[in-house]
């Protein structure tokens, strides 16, 4: 008598635990595409000492940035600033910029970079604002600004993910300057620089301000994607990531390439 | 007229646009945390040829690998198997398992590795299950097994397993994948992320794997299995603040990512000088 109360105890306790997965028999659980299958090899984040900025390398491909640029290349049009509630064009930016991703014009090739965005940010990627694309050709430059400011326009911006599109030598100059951090970031294909805008009290973190560098000699021009995020929907994104189920294994082959400690079976360590 | 309600579409598309604005605006902001604040420095994904296998350095730092063995120390009792729905103890595995994260017991040294693997796999921690630590101490193994079952257990979509010790390289103790080819060697913060279930329920059977014997020392694994559905309590209270601390300057001598330079003083009448020059 006493094992048969314990069995039924034990199955009431499973049918408990069980209860989300029968619903799920039921009525089948939306399972969202996972971030991980759609990272570029080498994806590596990094610290910039205590300073709060984060470096992502290899957050574009090589692919994914050439197609960047070449889809704001045609609408660039001078970028503009934001004074007192209003976007006007101003000498202390005197770059070219274009929207490459927005509500009406939604390519399905950024998704897979809006989706490792909103991975480091903690939000939906559909809290991400349009995405910027600006070009800085010889001599042109973004003099020292916040990300974020009081309003409407701008408000919000909980982080900011500034990707570098192209490689610039250091002796070419177009660094991202933060004074007050005492770094430059010199532009690397791939590379993302992140920091944080805005605190849970609406606080911003002034020693972000920051400055776009001038690349100097002719020929050489900087591109860069801007993402923000902000912490309530932005837009509606129609697109979405394909699941990642066709992505079924096969044995590796050689040892070529392997990270150190992983290697094939018929290694002897 | 034409233009009239073309105007007003616009004036219509420009409110909804912003109407998140004004929600929060009403609402007040809550702010979600910011993962990428809360990775460990060298964080490293490299997807392992094309077997799906994902292998993730410095998932965790040494600290919260001490944290979680310590955690796990006191509570270890044998290792059981599943077979036929029943958990029994068999030769079939020899180790010792301590659950360190369920409804009961809600440590927030786990926490870190929980919200981690969900911002990699796309789901909320929550839909993690109870989180067990594995010790195999000397002469410990598993043989070959997949981490899915049929039914209720088979619902396990992705498996993360990190590795909390280094192990030297003739100590043992290596995962190996015999369909795949693979043979992982454990080392302190590595994870390795599979896939065992498909969203439709179709199952990776290559993921078969085994822990080979641990010769020399001790060996301490989390196994981190995620479902389609919540299995823990709301982690809301545990997370991180999202506060981020004032960055501070840089003082010369750090150890610097590469393309990154300390500029602790500035040129003068350079474009250091002209970028923040009042103007």
């Amino acid at each position: 008598m006493n094992a048969l109360l314990q069995e039924l105890k034990r199955q009431l306790r499973q049918a408990w635990y069980r209860r989300r997965y029968y619903r799920g028999q039921v009525w089948p659980h939306a399972v969202p595409p996972q971030p991980l299958g759609y990272l570029p090899p080498g994806f590596r984040v990094r610290q910039v000492a205590a300073t709060g900025l984060r470096v992502v390398d290899h957050f574009v491909t090589p692919e994914e940035a050439k197609w960047l640029i070449n889809a704001a290349r045609e609408h660039l049009a001078r970028s503009t600033v934001v004074v007192d509630g209003r976007s006007r064009q101003d000498s202390g930016r005197t770059s070219a910029n274009a929207v490459v991703f927005h509500r009406y014009a939604q390519d399905p090739k950024i998704l897979p970079l809006l989706a490792r965005g909103a991975m480091l940010a903690g939000v939906p990627p559909d809290h991400a604002e349009q995405i910027y694309v600006s070009r800085y050709g010889p001599g042109e430059l973004y003099h020292g600004h916040f990300d974020t400011a009081p309003g409407f326009l701008t408000a919000d911006r909980l982080c900011t993910l500034l990707v570098y599109l192209n490689d610039l030598e250091p002796a070419q100059g177009g660094a991202t300057y933060f004074r007050d951090l005492r770094v430059a970031v010199q532009p690397r294909l791939g590379r993302a620089v992140c920091w944080t805008n805005t605190n849970p009290d609406g606080s911003t973190h002034p020693e972000t301000a920051h400055a776009a560098l001038p690349p100097h000699g002719a020929g050489s021009e900087k591109w860069v994607a801007q993402l923000w995020f902000r912490p309530y929907r932005m837009h509606r994104i129609r697109g979405r990531l394909a699941p990642l189920q066709a992505r079924t294994g096969k044995p590796l082959a050689s040892h070529a390439g392997l990270p150190d400690g992983v290697s094939t079976l018929d290694d002897s360590r | 007229m034409h233009q009239l309600t073309a105007r007003l579409r616009r004036l219509y598309r420009r409110m909804t646009d912003r109407r998140g604005y004004f929600g929060a605006r009403l609402l007040g902001i809550r702010v979600p945390v910011f993962p990428l604040m809360h990775l460990p420095d060298g964080f490293q994904v490299e997807p392992l040829g094309e077997t799906g296998l994902t292998l993730v350095e410095r998932f965790c730092t040494a600290a919260e690998a001490a944290a979680v063995i310590e955690l796990a120390r006191g509570r270890l009792s044998e290792s059981r198997i599943t077979i036929n729905g029943r958990q029994v103890a068999d030769d079939y595995r020899r180790s010792q398992t301590a659950i360190v994260y369920d409804s009961f017991l809600r440590h927030p040294a786990v926490v870190p590795l929980l919200l981690r693997a969900g911002m990699l796999l796309g789901l909320p921690a929550e839909h993690a299950e109870a989180v067990f630590v594995t010790r195999y101490a000397a002469d410990g193994y598993y043989k070959p097994h997949a981490d899915f079952a049929v039914g209720f257990d088979g619902d396990r979509l992705y498996t993360v397993l990190v590795y909390l010790n280094d192990l030297s390289a003739d100590a043992g103790g290596a995962t190996a994948f015999d369909e795949l080819n693979v043979k992982v060697r454990p080392r302190c913060g590595r994870a390795l992320i599979w896939t065992n279930t498909n969203p439709d329920g179709s199952r990776h059977f290559e993921t078969r794997h085994a822990a080979l014997p641990v010769r020399t020392g001790e060996k301490w694994v989390v196994q981190l299995w995620f479902r389609s559905y919540p299995m823990l309590p709301a982690l809301k209270a545990e997370e991180p603040a999202p506060q981020a601390a004032p960055g501070q300057p840089l003082q010369g001598g750090e150890n610097l990512p590469r393309g990154i330079e300390a500029v602790l003083e500035i040129p003068p009448d350079s474009d250091y000088e002209r970028a923040f020059e009042p103007r």
